[in-house]
């Protein structure tokens, strides 16, 4: 049952991960993102982590996405611009990146193997208390650090936001 | 549901998410390539967490939301404002540090 | 104390130089009041330095500034030596360098460039002080080549003048061969016996003796860097060319101080020189050939100042043929003189030219002697000393020369060419006092820029030192220089000896006026007569063929075979391909986000697969 869900989900993932280059409305990109992280979010669960997957969901599907639609329809762009596509583009995108994947893939075919996942006596599952220990004990720092920097980087969006709105 | 297949859906997602930044014109659609990398970069930190019992891994992928939540908001400022001045998000046409 | 002094001694010309220059650029008038200060100050503590020396001249002391570097287990301090020689040579520098300062104000009182002028002349003499108060050869080697500095300085001070220009290239040019004759001497002193102070120097050569080829081969480089400064054939034709600076430099360096360092640096060293008997028969045929051929060349010239220059390097030949006979002291006695009754000469030519407007020919001159007095009576005072005419200082000092030069009997048979060469001296001078004084003015005289008492007032000092020196210095100063030199002996002079050199002089001198007039009529006989002596020997245009043209030609043959072949090719292609290759970068440089991310995804791959591989 697991393997088949994984598969799903994999299937899912990458497929809305192609639609998402693939549609020419940002909105629609926007859209099967959405659709990416949620199976990603699934992911997550199978490998459980359940408080990363409740966060996956929340931050990215919620949040995040929400505000990157926000702003494709507060500045109402078209996909006018995306028609005409270069074929140069396209031959260096694949020239460069077709190798890489083949050679990435091959790295995973080939080198390394930990193949048994369930040789495990116990999973250690990543639940809410786990998690929550851990980042108020070992990581108190870092996590203090990271709240410093969202609150100037929100500052900083502001900021930029509304300052050119100013001048112009 | 072995490590191999896993590191290989995450390593697909990342390629796409580079193939996509590197080909879409359009800024905002770059952004959501960006994050559809970060995205496969956490699942391949939770695997490994996963796979090694070591919940670290998992920690780092919180930090790495709370780094993309910051990115993606002063992207989309940016955003914002490149679009009052250029009245456009083609990167084609944003090209002022041509040498 | 004394130490003290010498520093007040040393840096007082050159504070007084840094002064001059920035408070002069405001108030030029200030500069020379300030500079001649600056030089009296450094003369009186001179005097204050020297009391104890005064009394006991066996004193000798150093004064250690600070240690300057130390390689090979050679420690170069930067010292002063100060004893009886250094004194006696300060006292020279400061004092008539303090006179020709005061002379300067007046004769440089309508230039607009006095600051810059003074501010060299007291540098001038902070260099000239550093070389004669030197204790080894490095710090020496300082003032040698600053002093060299100042002289280019101060003969091309008038620079807008291409000639003049030109003139200061030349001596700078053939003082450097004779420098690197110097360094060449220190070379081998360091090498050969590892020392530079004299005092260790001396030492070194008492206990291991002087058979060292390096020791031979530091002899003939001093020799060859005095030939330099000190305008001995066959470097001397730069001091000629010398003259086109302002004439009180002509009076303070090229003819009382700076040139007269060579005859210092023997002096210093003179028991190197005494160890090689063939070097000091070397300079000696030399210096009689400079003293010979300069005093021929003076006697047919028709330029003041020309004229005095062939003179100075005539004298210096003379005091080199001292040298060379080892009466090393005799020597520094006609320095000493020679500075008094030179300077003098120069600066009453400098009253001359000044009041006719810059005139210089001889010729054009006449009948000054109703106009200008006091230089008129200082002219004939200095001329008659440096025809050596009892009783002034010139008559002591030259006679001890000719005594002392004929007791080392290098000349053997030829003896009678020293009697040569004291009579051109006379000739030429009488030549040119005659000409400048007596002759019929063969210009309009209502015109004249009469000299202030500042230009007079030095000139006249100058002369009664020339009357007094005679009597005052021979036995004196040979007890005050015998330790720090050799022996200082006064040599008993028989009676016929005494009375050829002081009967002849007077004989010649009064034969020369009386012919001057006559032969000045006879233009075409003096023109065959004079022909080689009125073109310099054509010293120039040999130098000009044997040195000049071949380097002229090996320089271009180079420039087409190596500047414009080589280097030429290899730098324009060098820049091609930077251009080209920064041209193909900047492609790359479009402004597209994509192509940077491309790139960037490139580079990190590139890393991946590097690190893979390793």
């Amino acid at each position: 049952m697991e393997t088949i869900i994984f598969y799903f989900l994999s299937g899912l993932c990458i497929a809305s991960a192609i639609s998402v280059l693939i549609f020419k409305n940002p909105i629609n990109s926007a859209l099967s993102l959405v659709v990416c992280m949620v199976g990603i979010a699934g992911l997550f669960v199978l490998l459980d982590a359940h408080f990363i997957a409740m966060i996956q969901l929340a931050v990215y599907a919620g949040a995040i996405m929400v505000l990157v639609l926000f702003v494709i329809m507060l500045l109402n762009v078209g996909s006018g611009y995306e028609i005409h596509r270069s074929k140069f583009v396209w031959g260096l995108a694949t020239l460069v990146l077709l190798p890489v994947f083949t050679y990435l893939f091959w790295i995973q075919l080939s080198g390394i193997s930990i193949t048994s996942p369930t040789m495990q006596q116990e999973v250690l599952a990543g639940t809410v208390e786990r998690i929550g220990k851990l980042l108020f004990t070992k990581y108190i720092f870092t996590f203090e650090l990271a709240s410093v920097v969202i609150l100037s980087a929100l500052t900083g969006a502001v900021l930029i936001a509304k300052s050119n709105s100013k001048k112009h | 549901m072995n490590l191999n297949l896993l590191i290989l859906v995450s390593t697909t997602i990342f390629t796409l998410g580079a193939i996509g930044l590197v080909l879409r014109r359009n800024l905002i659609v770059s952004l959501m390539c960006i994050e559809l990398m970060l995205n496969a970069i956490n699942l391949l930190l939770v695997s490994f967490s996963h796979y090694n019992n070591n919940l670290d891994g998992q920690i780092l992928v919180i930090f790495v939301m709370v780094l993309a939540a910051c990115e993606v908001a002063v992207g989309l400022a940016l955003v914002i404002s490149i679009f009052k001045h250029f009245k456009s998000l083609d990167t084609k046409e944003i090209n002022n540090l041509r040498g | 104390m004394v130490s003290t002094y010498l520093t007040f001694v040393l840096l007082i010309p050159l504070l007084g130089s840094l002064l001059v220059y920035l408070i002069g650029r405001q108030s030029p008038s200030v500069s020379g009041p300030l500079a001649t200060i600056a030089c009296v100050a450094s003369f009186v503590a001179t005097l204050l330095a020297g009391q104890s020396i005064f009394l006991d001249s066996t004193q000798s002391l150093t004064v250690n500034l600070f240690s300057w570097f130390s390689f090979n287990n050679i420690d170069i301090n930067f010292a002063l030596l100060w004893d009886s020689l250094s004194l006696f040579m300060c006292l020279i520098i400061t004092g008539v360098g303090s006179l020709i300062h005061l002379y300067s104000i007046g004769y440089m009182s309508e230039d607009d460039s006095r600051p810059r002028f003074f501010a060299y002349l007291n540098l001038f003499i902070f260099f000239m002080l550093l070389l004669v108060l030197a204790n080894n050869l490095l710090v020496l080697f300082i003032g040698w080549e600053g002093v060299g500095l100042c002289s280019y300085l101060l003969i091309s001070f008038w620079f807008k003048n291409l000639d003049y220009a030109k003139a200061g290239k030349k001596a700078f040019i053939f003082n450097r061969i004779g420098d690197a004759g110097l360094l060449l001497a220190i070379f081998c002193l360091l090498f050969g016996i590892g020392e530079v102070e004299f005092l260790r120097i001396e030492q070194s050569l008492l206990i291991n003796g002087a058979f060292q080829p390096y020791l031979y081969l530091a002899a003939l480089g001093l020799f060859i860097a005095v030939t330099g400064k000190s305008a001995q054939i066959p470097l001397y034709v730069w001091l000629p060319d010398a003259m086109a600076g302002p004439t009180p430099v002509s009076a303070l360096i090229h003819a009382a101080t700076m040139v007269t360092a060579g005859v210092y640096l023997m002096s210093r060293m003179s028991y190197l020189f005494d160890a090689f008997p063939m070097l000091q028969h070397l300079i000696f045929i030399i210096a009689t050939v400079t003293c010979l051929m300069a005093g021929l060349i003076a006697v047919a010239q028709s330029d003041l100042k020309k004229i005095l220059a062939y003179s100075t390097v005539s004298q210096l030949g003379l005091m080199f043929m001292a040298v060379a006979s080892g009466a090393y002291g005799i020597a520094l006695f006609h320095v000493a003189t020679h500075a008094f009754f030179k300077a003098g000469l120069f600066l009453s030519a400098g009253n001359i030219i000044h009041a006719l407007h810059g005139e210089q020919s001889v010729h054009k001159m006449g009948g000054l002697w109703k106009k200008l007095p006091v230089t008129f009576v200082v002219y004939l005072i200095c001329t008659l000393a440096i025809s050596a005419i009892y009783p002034l200082a010139g008559y002591f000092s030259k006679h001890e020369i000719l005594l002392a030069v004929k007791d080392a009997g290098y000349l053997g048979s030829f003896s009678w060419l020293l009697t040569v060469i004291s009579m051109l001296t006379v000739v030429y001078m009488t030549r040119s006092f005659y000409l400048v004084f007596l002759a019929k003015p063969k210009s309009d005289l209502e015109h004249l820029h009469a000299p202030s008492i500042l230009m007079n007032f030095p000139i006249a000092v100058l002369a009664v030192l020339t009357v007094i020196a005679g009597f005052i210095m021979p036995e004196t100063l040979g007890q005050f220089l015998s330790p720090a030199i050799k022996e200082f002996a006064i040599k008993p002079d028989t009676l016929s000896e005494g009375l050829a050199h002081s009967i002849l002089p007077i004989v010649v001198l009064v034969l020369t006026i009386v012919l001057t007039p006559i032969l000045i009529g006879y233009q075409n006989l003096a023109k065959v007569l004079l022909f080689f002596p009125r073109h310099k020997f054509f010293v120039d245009e040999i130098y000009y063929v044997l040195v000049a043209v071949p380097f002229n030609k090996l320089a271009s043959l180079l420039d087409s075979l190596i500047e414009t072949a080589t280097i030429k090719t290899t730098i324009s292609a060098l820049s091609a391909t930077t251009l080209i290759s920064s041209k193909s970068l900047s492609l790359i440089h479009n402004g597209q986000i994509r192509l940077y991310s491309a790139l960037s995804l490139i580079a990190v791959l590139v890393l991946i697969f590097f690190t893979v591989l390793i």
